[in-house]
Parts: structure tokens; sequence; C-alpha cells
């Protein structure tokens, strides 16, 4: 064993769950390797960082960037890149997920399917370069307004720069309000009590012995052809929710549960910001000054949505694309008989599984395979270390950085009270439901407080259900900070210890403005 | 005459040598991919009857033959009749399959002929003609096998060539035992066209079956290039055969052999 000399750091807000050999292999390295790509065309201010997998937990290593700093490019490129998505990005993202569905790895000969892993690999790394080539921008964007706002008015409050840009229509909210729908359509159609009564699978059946059920479940697979690459993780093992409508049906009996009208409060939410930015506008005195302003805000306007779009582009169907894919290489398998399951692909790393595709009808990998479960369930049970090698340098994170990761070791606690970062302000009390990445959104009930390491866009039917919300990772542009004041719902994350410390069913209360935490009733 | 070689099968008397092996010995001398074997003439049975054991020449020349075989080895009969009757009660009766060591392997060629004794006793044909030919064969590896068809056998149309095929040891689909996918490969073009089966189990070879992992019961056979490369040995047998030609294969990993070939003389 050789000492590391090199710290490598665990994100868990990006890889809160071990991660399966193929998926570290496929996704885990296009990550760094599109992070580093991106950056340098930009002339990013940071390096990147490159990735790995020890004992099945994702670490990554910061890189020194060898390339100077272009403040002029990066700005640029911050402000262009809604035209530059629309115009280039997008739909070369969308070439490249047809692609790799057009694939498929089963039928033939060892030689070609070989190659088309190789490929396979290729577009994942494109696709991911160009994720970082657009997120990148866009974080940058805010960071511009952020700037530009406080030359300008100076600072109050933390958060207030950010509240011209909140509110926005994005694909998230377009999901959900599809959802919404279906369980408006549920209650017209006089099923929204199966729905409602019923467990899952069970309401599942129901619905599909029921004329008016049928109607709902034809709804609900039109929602899972635009929005099924939604998962909890981007881990490739997996399964995405289009195929288990019962995650999308957990989504709408959320919706059912508590009655809202979404179209009203999108319209209540654009009036709102439509009216502060009218409002911060005036308060410039100076006309061109005032123009100038208006055509940067418009500019990070139309940037900002793609935070969230860009998942519906890359993150959910692309990586839905590439486990279809590899699950085809897993059948493809099956079939010569060197795995029990298609699934057991991912147990594989990317040359094993390149090898076992040539070598056809090779010897079995059924061993290999339950070793690697086993592996995965070792780590799953215990926590990965938060650092490999020499610790981290203290200090020193981009304010960027640390908005939206949160600053690690930030988090105190005192007996029962955990504090972390106030998000999303305002007050709750709710029984905590401790949700881990992987488990079903079922057992979610309306005004919980949902404590859960991270959350992404697929997280987002549970936000209008909660009455309150504690992550341990993130910082205050995080996603769950910025979904959650979207929604209003008092939230605290970074609270690092939250899913450890606070016990499932525990009554707990929740100050999003104090950041506090406290565990009232075990 | 002990044991013959498969070279030298075609200059013998084919009642002598039976069906199978006269089949096997084409498929060799046309250059397809053939397991090495040699084989056990009528006389070998009609003199064994005499003393329920083998006579010291015959035992001598096993001995001899045996040696440039590789083990495991199968022990089939291969009467002169047998290849042109139904097909799924002979092998089953009367075939021995992964045998290791000589003792072995004379008490497999023992069981044959006492199968073959036992059933004849049952269907008398009487006199020397119920004397059985053996083929003494290496076993090659086998994970998919199944049976072609250089017309079809049930339509009997020219166009193209039909192939069954199920995971695990020949047997399975010769037997009946296994609910094999069905292939049909254009004879022009190689265009191919699959009903795949559920497959629940796969015959080990041995007279057993093994279940299928749930996932692999309704996975092809044969990819499409796998098909065609068996239908154009199939086809390469009929041109050599000079007559529609049904054959056994079976795959070893990516290698393809053939087990068995025989005129589709017969069919109504």
């Amino acid at each position: 064993m050789t000492a590391q000399i090199e710290t490598w750091t665990h994100d868990p807000s990006h890889y809160p769950e071990p991660m399966s050999p193929l998926s570290a292999d496929v996704w885990l390295f296009a990550m760094g390797e599109g992070i580093q790509a991106a950056a340098r065309e930009l002339g990013a201010p940071f390096g990147g960082f490159t990735t790995k997998l020890q004992d099945s937990w994702a670490y990554e290593h910061e890189l020194e960037r060898d390339w100077a700093f272009d403040p002029e490019r990066f700005e640029r490129a911050a402000l262009e890149i809604a035209e530059r998505w629309e115009r280039e990005y997008r739909p070369r993202v969308e070439e490249i997920t047809a692609e790799l569905r057009s694939l498929r790895p089963e039928r033939p000969p060892a030689v070609v399917a070989a190659a088309m892993l190789d490929y396979l690999v290729e577009l994942v790394l494109e696709q991911w370069r160009l994720h970082f080539l657009t997120v990148i921008p866009v974080h940058a964007a805010r960071e511009v307004l952020h700037d530009a706002w406080v030359e300008r008015f100076g600072k109050q409050n933390e958060l207030e720069p950010y509240w011209l840009i909140e509110g926005l229509p994005n694909e998230t909210l377009e999901a959900d309000e599809q959802l919404w729908a279906i369980a408006e359509r549920a209650r017209e159609l006089d099923v929204a009590d199966v729905i409602l009564e019923l467990p899952t699978a069970a309401a599942l059946e129901r619905l599909r012995a029921l004329q008016a059920g049928r109607e709902v479940l034809a709804a609900l697979d039109r929602y899972l052809l635009r929005f099924g690459g939604r998962s909890r993780l981007h881990e490739l093992s997996e399964p995405r929710d289009a195929e288990d409508p019962g995650r999308a049906l957990a989504g709408v009996r959320l919706f059912l549960e508590r009655p809202r009208d979404l179209p009203a409060e999108r319209l209540a939410r654009s009036e709102k910001r439509e009216r502060l930015q009218a409002e911060t506008l005036a308060r410039i005195a100076d006309e061109t000054e005032r123009a100038r302003f208006a055509a940067l805000l418009e500019q990070v306007v139309a940037a900002v949505p793609l935070e969230e779009t860009h998942t519906y582009y890359i993150d959910y169907p692309g990586l839905q694309a590439t486990r279809e894919t590899l699950l085809g290489f897993g059948r493809r398998l099956v079939a010569e008989g060197q795995l029990d399951a298609a699934a057991d692909v991912f147990m594989l790393r990317l040359a094993e599984l390149r090898e076992s595709v040539l070598e056809e009808h090779g010897s079995g990998h059924q061993g290999l395979v339950a070793e690697r479960r086993r592996e995965l369930e070792v780590a799953k049970a215990a926590l990965p270390s938060p650092h490999l090698g020499p610790p981290p340098e203290p200090g020193e994170v981009p304010s960027s950085v640390a908005k939206f990761y949160g600053i690690a070791g930030s988090a105190r606690v005192e007996g029962d009270l955990i504090i972390g970062t106030g998000a999303s302000a305002g007050s709750a009390e709710g029984t905590a439901r401790v949700v881990h990445g992987t488990t079903d959104f079922e057992r979610v009930e309306r005004g919980d407080v949902l404590v859960c390491t991270t959350t992404t866009p697929a997280w987002t039917p549970l936000f209008g259900a909660i009455g309150g919300l504690v992550t341990d990772t993130g910082g205050i542009l995080s996603h769950a900070a910025v979904v959650a004041r979207e929604y209003g719902v008092p939230t605290v994350v970074g609270a690092e210890v939250a899913t450890r410390l606070i016990p499932d069913g525990a009554r707990v209360s929740v100050d999003g403005g104090t950041g506090e935490v406290r565990i009232l009733r075990r | 005459m002990t044991a013959a070689r498969l070279e030298d099968v075609l200059r013998l008397d084919p009642g002598t040598v039976g069906g199978k092996a006269t089949g096997l010995a084409r498929l060799a001398e046309l250059g397809l991919p053939v397991p090495p074997a040699f084989v056990l003439p009528t006389e070998v049975h009609a003199r064994w009857r005499l003393r329920q054991r083998l006579d010291e020449s015959d035992w001598r020349g096993l001995t001899e033959a045996v040696r440039e075989l590789e083990e495991p080895l199968a022990v089939r009969s291969s009467a002169a009749d047998e290849d042109t009757v139904g097909r799924s009660a002979a092998g089953q009766y009367d075939s021995v399959m992964g045998v290791r060591g000589f003792d072995r392997l004379v008490a497999a060629i023992e069981q044959c002929y006492r199968a073959v004794d036992s059933q004849r006793a049952r269907t008398y044909r009487g006199g020397r003609e119920g004397a059985m030919a053996l083929v003494v064969q290496h076993e090659v590896p086998s994970d998919r096998a199944g049976v072609g068809f250089s017309i079809d056998p049930v339509t009997r149309a020219a166009t193209h060539v039909v192939l069954e095929a199920g995971f695990g040891h020949g047997e399975g689909v010769v037997s009946g035992l296994v609910t094999p996918d069905r292939y049909w490969v254009d004879r022009t073009g190689g265009a191919v066209r699959v009903r795949a089966a559920e497959k629940v189990v796969a015959a080990d070879g041995r007279g057993g079956v093994v279940e299928l992992p749930r996932e692999r019961r309704a996975a092809r056979v044969l990819r499409d290039d796998e098909a065609v490369r068996v239908a154009d040995l199939v086809l390469e047998a009929e041109r050599g055969f000079g007559t529609p030609v049904d054959v056994e294969f079976c795959l070893g990993g990516a290698e393809l052999w053939l087990v068995q070939c025989r005129p589709i003389t017969t069919l109504p």
C-alpha cells in the first residue's frame, strides 16, 4: 500500500450513495473529463477535478489549472450561454441522446459490439463536456448579476441579489405541473381515492382495472415519455422513473394530498419577480446605467433556468439512454450465459465488460458480480471518509463554489440542536422523514420535515407537500435551497449530520432564517 | 476390423458403420468442422454379443484408437436405419456422454450395446442386422446447440434454412426437453427471422436439465450473424451431400461444430 500524496475529497451532494464500478468508469469518469475540458475552454478560474472510486465511494481531486484565468472570456460565456445553448449545445446534446438510444448492442458480432461500447463512452464524454460548458457559465451568470447588484446597491442580505432571478419558469416546474395536472384529472375522474388510499403497487393495479384509471395511467405514460429519465441519483445502476411508474404516481399522490393551484402559483411568482425587477431598475437613476443593468439582467434571466433545464436534456435522458444501452450489453452477456441478469452489467468495470464482449461466451462472471454487490453493501453500511490523503487546505474556497456546495465543517451541534445554513426563511414543525436517495417517496406525508443528504430535480414533487426541509449538504445556491425558496419551504441546508442524528419519525422544528434544526421529541 | 478412423469410414460398407458415422465422415470429407471421432463397426457388437464382453482384439484396437482422442468422449449409436426413423427416440436410449478413462469407455460401449439389444428384443428384427455400430467422438463443450434443416422441414420450401436452437447440450433440442428458438435464414442474402421461445431449462448432456436464470430464458440463443454462420454450414453440407439435409450443430463458446448430418429424403 502506498501513501496518498494527493488530497481526494468526497462530495456527498453529488454522490450520496456508493457507486457501481461501471457507473464510475462511464459517468464519474466523464464528469471529471467534462469539467476539465469545459473549464479550459472557458478560461475558468479553476482547473476542475479528476475522479476516482475508492471502496465504492466517489472522490474528486482538485486540479491546478494550467491556463490563465480569462475573466473577459469567462463572463462573455456566462452572458451568452442561453443563446449558445439554443443554437449549439442543445441540438448536439439531443443528437447524442438520439445516437445513444439507437445503439442496440445485443445484435452485432463481438467486434462490432466492442466498437459500439467505445462509441458509447465517446458520446457520454462529449455530452458531459457540453454539460459543464453549460452549467459553469450558468453559475457564473448568477455571480455576474450578484456582483453587479452589490456594486450598485451594496448588500443587506446575502440572498437579495438572487431574488431577481427566482421564480423563472423551467423544466422542473413544468414536470411538476404535469404531475399536478394528472392529479387534477384523477380528481375529476373520481379515482383520486384509489391513488390516495392504496399502496403504490396496488393502486397501479386498481387503476388498470378501471376505465377512468386507465385514462390517468395514459396521462402518466405521456408524462414518463418526456420526463421518465428522472431519477433520484445519477448512478447508472439505479432504475429511472420510466421503469417504475409507481414513483411518478407517488408524486401525483403528494399533489392530491395537498390541493394546490400550480398555474396560479407560477403566475404569482412571475408577477412578484417582474414587480421586483421594475422596482430594482427604478432605483437606478442614470438612464444609460439603467439600460446596461436591464440588458445584463435579461441575459442572466435567460441563463438561470438552464440550471434546471439542462438536466432534462443531459442528466436525465442522456444517462437514461446510456443506462438502456449498457443494459443492452447486459442482455447480451445474459444471452451468452456470462451474467444471470442484465443489471449485473453495472457490477463490471468498463474494461471487464469490453473484454467479456470480445471473449464471447466466456466464463461466467456470477461470482465476481456477487462479490461486487457485497462490496457495495459494505460501503453503504459504512460512511465514506470525507477525504483521502492529506486534509484539504482550509479556506480558499471560491465564494460561488461555497454557495453551491456549502462549506464543510461549518455546521454545529449543541445537544438536540443542529445549526446549518438557513436557505429559505420561515419556520416549521413536523415529523422528520429521513429519506435516502434510493428510497421511495411513498413514506413522505403532507407536512413532514424532509431530512436528506441532498436533492436533485427529481425530488421536487415532494416540495409542494413537505412542511420543512433539512439537507446534510449544499449552500444557499444549491439545488435544494433554490427550489425550496421557489416553493416557500422553510429550509436549512449544509446541516452535515442531520440524516445521522435525526431519527426517522422524530418531532423536529426548522428555522430557515437562523439555520436551526431542533429535535423536540425522539 | 476393430476401430475405423473417420476418414476411412467412407471406404467401408455403409451397412457396417451406420448412418451417423457415414454422415460425419462425409462432413469431415467436405472440410466442415466435425469433432474428432472413430467408429466401432457392427461386427464389434456382434462379437460382443457372443460373450457379453469385448473380444480381446477389439479391446486392443480400442486402446489404439482412443489414444488419438481428447477427453471427454461421447459414445453414440450409429444404426444403419436409425437416422431414417424418428430421431427423438434414437439418441436418448443409446448414447453416453462425458466419458473419461478407458474403463469408463468400455462400460459406456457395453451400456450402448445392452440398450440396443433390449430395445431390439422388444421390436424384433432378428439376426445379425440388429448389430449396432458406435461412434466414439471427442465431446466438444456445448453451451448452445440445435438442429438445422436446409429446406423447411414442414412446408419443404427451399427458400430458407430453418434452425432450432437451445441453450446447453444438443440433446435438449433433439429430445424435445427444451422448446427451442426457431430461426429462418434466407438462402440468398441471409436475412434472419426469429421466433424466440421461453427456454426454462438447458440440457446438461447427462440426461438432466439445469434451470436457466430468469432473464436468460427469453434471450436469443443465436445472434443474426451466428444464425447466418450456422445456415452457411448447413447449405455447404447440402451442396456436398447433393440433397437437402438436416444437421445437428453445437457451439462451445464461439466455436461451431457439426455433430451429425443426414439427407432429408424420407419426409412425406
